[in-house]
This record gives C-alpha cells, structure tokens and sequence, in this order.
C-alpha cells in the first residue's frame, strides 16, 4: 500500500514538478528562479512525507515479521527525516527573507513550514514503534501472542492512511480531501480507546502479558498521536488553499465554505 | 518583584486572541474574467465617495465605472501595473485632471458631501482641503519658511507673523523636519536633501489644513531611511488626516496602508483591508499581482 503519488513524484526524481504547478498560482512569477525555489520547498516536504510514510510501514513490518534489525533501520533513518526538516525549514526561512512572499505564496511557505514539523513527530512516533520493536523482539524474552498487535496494525493502517491522503490532497491542492483527513481522526481516535480496553482486558486475564502489554500501549499511542498530526497537516492545507484558518474548531467542513453565514456580500450604498 | 500574576497573564493571553475579523469574510474566489470590483468598497465613516466615475483622455477610456470609498483618517493606497489609472484617479480627487483638455471625468466624486465637480466649486479651495505630493520633491525656489508660510497667507489664514511663525514651526514639527531645519529657516527649500525636501512637501501640504493628502508616489526618489521617515510620519498624520497613496511598492502600501484598492486597466478589481489583499486576495488579477506572477 505505498503511497501511489508520493512513489510517482519520487522515480520521477523531481519533487513537485508537474503535480504541483498546477496548483497553487496558475502563471509562473516573473522571477523564474522564485518559481524554482518554492518548488524546491514544496518537493522537500512531499520527499519528507514520502519518507515519513516508508517508516512508518517499515516499522510496522517489522513488528509483523518479528524483524529487529530492519526496526533498528527506522531508528536510524530517522536521522534523514531531521535533515529533511532542517533543510526545508531553511529554504523556508530564505524564501521569507529574500522574497517577500504575499498571498498564496505566503500561504505555502507558511503552511509548509508548519507541516514540516508535524512530518517530523510523525517521524518520531514511528521511530518510537520501531523502538518497541526492538525492544520485544531483540531480548530473551519469551515472544508475545499475536493477538496482542492486531490492534496495532488496524490502528496503523488508518493512521498511514490519513498521512497519505493529506499528503495526497498536499500535492494535489485538494481541500475536499484535506477535510475528509480531518474527520478521519475521529475513527482513529475510537479505536484507540476500543484498543486501550481490550489491552487492558488482556492484561487483567493474564498478568504474564502485562509487560507486552505496556510497549504496545506506547505504540498505539504513539499511532494515535500520528492522527493528530497528520490532522493538523491537513488543517495547515485548507489554510494554504483557502486562507482560513480551521484550526480548534469543531466544525471544519461548514468553516470551508466560501461564504460565511448570515452574510451577504458587499454591496455598493 | 515586577512579575506578572497569574490573572494578569491570563487577561494578557485574552487581549492576544486572534482577530476573527478576517475569518469571517467570503473567501470565494473571482477569475479572471470577471471585472467587476470585489471586495468592501464602501466603508463606515467616508471622507470620500466615488461613484461611477468614468475618466477619458480623447477616446481612451482610462478609469471605468470605479465606486470607491474613501474611508476618513485612513491610508488607502492605490496598487497596480504602470497604466492602469491609479495616478489618474488619484489626480481626479482633487481636479489635477481639469489642467489637461482632453480629460473628461463623468460620475460622482463628493468629498464631506459635496460634489467636488460642482460647477460653483472654488477649486482653489478644494485643492487646500485636498492637498497633494508628488513623486519627486517639488519645494518653491524660496526659503524653507516662505515654502510653508507661502500657502497659509494666499488663504489667509494667519492674522499676524507671530501666528505664521507658529504655523510653520507647527507644519514642520508635524512633518519632522523641525529639529533638522530650525537653524536654518531661511536657507533656500532646494538645498535640502531630497528625503528632507519630500518632508518639506508634506509639510507645505499640511500648512493649509487639508483634510485628504494626496501622495502620488511620494518616496520613489528616496533612499531607505528616508523612506522610512516618510511612512512613520505618514502613519503620524493619520490622525488628523485622510492619505491616498499611490505606490509602485507592494511592500509599502502592505506597509502604511489600512486599506489597499487594486487597479487594472482602468477597472478597479478589488479593495480590501491590507491584512486580507496580502494573505487572502479574492480576485485571481490580485493574486497574480501581489504574488509577483503579472506578465
């Protein structure tokens, strides 16, 4: 289940390109090279989230395949997303400095700064699973029952889900999609706490599983909390393309239509 | 110990909540083709109202249909590429235009009311409540003092020198140019750097108590600081004055202005609050002008 658009946009080897001038903006500025670095920016992010996304199911897999040493490979690449961050945060900051951006461009800039950061918590959370991982399978220990990670995998298809489909709606300038991001999180959140209760019926059945249990607590936390972040990925969206900012409300699809209630548009006395 | 309570940082956070103002306006965006003004074009508490107003040079239809207000004691800056009309409505505001024969100006412009192409209407009078700086500096070939005291006293508005005296050093003050010329007063107007001569200017324009100031790019022969001076002092006479500005400077019109109306060829595309024109313009023309993307 890789993300189709992100594994496009990467054997094309040119983030952003096609896909995204489209977008945002329909002509190109008159200064070429503030086109070529606002791409720039907005590849480094879908490269990130592509990246963000692999480890992710990296780490899931090898909590599926009992596989320790590809769970030590997520920790370890989670370097390349820090580096990622730092570099787009950079070219963020430049764009701010050297060109002024206005409008739609201050838009982008803004908001994809503001994603970055959620990417690379998403990041973290990920690598935490792939601590647990680790953890689990690289002791003496006696191996866990499956049953106790079935959780952990629903829980972890509807997260990689969301991150996708806001990267998609990312790509794509898609306000529909990042709307439907932001009400995914509901789900998530539900089965976390079905998944909280039928761990803790677990444990109290068999106190042997309590030790299991806790590591994969953190690590349906830690999916959890990935929900949140690829919702408020999703939110920073809907500002880019809409200019309003969803942000602590509750109802996000009546806030994104054009005209607010109640209102009628100006008119001349 | 001057630390903040608890209650206070509370009451702190609350003052800092964001401004839904701006939330609240229609979003929806206008293409291209539409041209039809978008946006708030009618303010509370006007100093100005413009409605209909058609300008033609021989057959160029040079402004179309433009109904604007102008709000008092604000900065509204006129942006738009080179043709577009700004300076060309900007000069209808106080009849610059009545100078040029082939100019013919149909609509309605009131300032306070009254219709400023009132046959009856003095212009003379009306360019003293309309005051005007141009572009480049333009002071009399007269002392500093005779620049400023020269428009009060045709309008007789002073009744004895100590009042003119007063005058000047009040204009000058206002335009904070004082502390740089006192010693100075009688040295000619011209021998003054071109930041200090665009203050003179602006100085020599208040000396009549105009209640609208017009500024046709009033800082694009200036340095930075200069500049600056010039946009603080703008800011300043806010109070006291209704400014126009037509700028060639996206950055300064998001800078000194509270309002912003966007020309393009002869239409007026959009008006809007500042804040919204540079984060969230509705119209696509805006967009690509303010974004840098106009051909």
């Amino acid at each position: 289940m890789v993300s189709r658009t992100m594994q496009a946009v990467m054997n094309s080897g040119n983030f952003g390109g096609e896909l995204l001038s489209m977008a945002i903006g329909t002509g190109e500025h008159t200064v070429k090279r503030y086109d070529q670095e606002l791409s720039q920016l907005r590849g480094l992010v879908l490269e990130m989230g592509g990246l963000v996304e692999e480890q992710i199911k990296s780490a899931v897999k090898a909590l599926d395949d009992e596989d320790f040493k590809t769970a030590r490979e997520v920790i370890a690449r989670d370097q390349v997303v820090n580096g990622l961050e730092v570099k787009a945060s950079d070219l963020g900051i430049s764009l701010l400095a050297l060109r002024q951006p206005a409008a739609s461009d201050l838009r982008l800039i803004i908001s994809l700064s503001k994603i970055i950061t959620d990417l690379e918590r998403i990041g973290d959370e990920a690598e935490k699973i792939a601590r647990m991982v680790v953890h689990i399978y690289d002791s003496s220990n006696s191996p866990p029952s499956n049953r106790l990670f079935r959780d952990v995998m629903t829980m972890a298809h509807l997260a990689l889900n969301m991150l996708h489909d806001a990267m998609d709606a990312l790509a794509r300038q898609d306000m529909e999609k990042a709307v439907e991001v932001t009400q995914g999180d509901d789900e998530l959140d539900r089965e976390y706490q079905s998944a909280l209760r039928r761990l803790m019926t677990y444990m109290m059945e068999d106190p042997r599983t309590i030790g299991h249990g806790i590591d994969v607590m953190f690590m349906i936390k830690a999916l959890e909390r990935m929900g949140d972040h690829a919702k408020n990925i999703a939110e920073y969206i809907i500002y880019m393309v809409k200019g309003k900012d969803v942000r602590h409300h509750s109802n996000i699809s009546d806030l994104t239509k054009d005209n607010p209630p109640d209102k009628d548009p100006p008119k001349a006395r | 110990m001057n630390t903040a309570t608890i209650q206070e940082r509370i009451s702190m956070a609350t003052d800092m909540q964001p401004d839904t103002k701006i939330q609240d306006k229609p979003t929806a965006k206008v293409g291209y083709e539409d041209r039809r003004t978008v946006g708030e074009i009618t303010v509370d508490n006007p100093k100005m109202t413009c409605r209909d107003v058609n300008v033609y040079y021989a057959e160029k239809h040079a402004i179309k249909n433009v109904t604007v207000d102008i709000g008092a004691n604000e900065v509204i800056a006129f942006i738009g590429p080179s043709g577009c009309g700004k300076s060309t409505f900007l000069r209808c505001l106080n009849r610059m235009n009545d100078t040029i024969d082939i100019c013919r100006v149909t609509g309605q412009m009131m300032l306070e009311g009254q219709d400023i192409y009132d046959k009856n209407l003095d212009v003379v009078q009306l360019r003293a409540r309309v005051g005007m700086v141009f572009q480049k500096p333009n002071p009399f070939p007269k002392s500093i003092y005779e620049n400023i005291a020269y428009g009060p006293r045709i309008h007789g508005l002073t009744n004895s020198k100590a009042e003119l005296d007063e005058l000047v050093h009040k204009c000058l003050q206002k335009a904070g140019l004082w502390e740089e010329v006192k010693d100075r007063l009688d040295n000619p107007g011209t021998g003054l750097s071109g930041g200090q001569q665009q203050r003179l200017c602006i100085a020599r324009a208040i000396s009549v108590s105009p209640e609208v100031i017009l500024m046709d790019e009033p800082c694009s022969a200036l340095d930075p600081i200069a500049t600056a001076k010039i946009e603080e002092l703008m800011d300043e006479l806010r109070e006291n004055y209704t400014i126009v500005i037509v700028t060639h400077s996206m950055q300064q019109a998001a800078r000194v202005s509270q309002r912003v109306a966007y020309f393009h060829l002869g239409d007026l595309i959009e008006v809007g609050e500042t804040e919204l024109i540079f984060t969230n313009p509705r119209h696509k023309l805006t967009e690509d002008y303010i974004t840098g993307r106009f051909g």
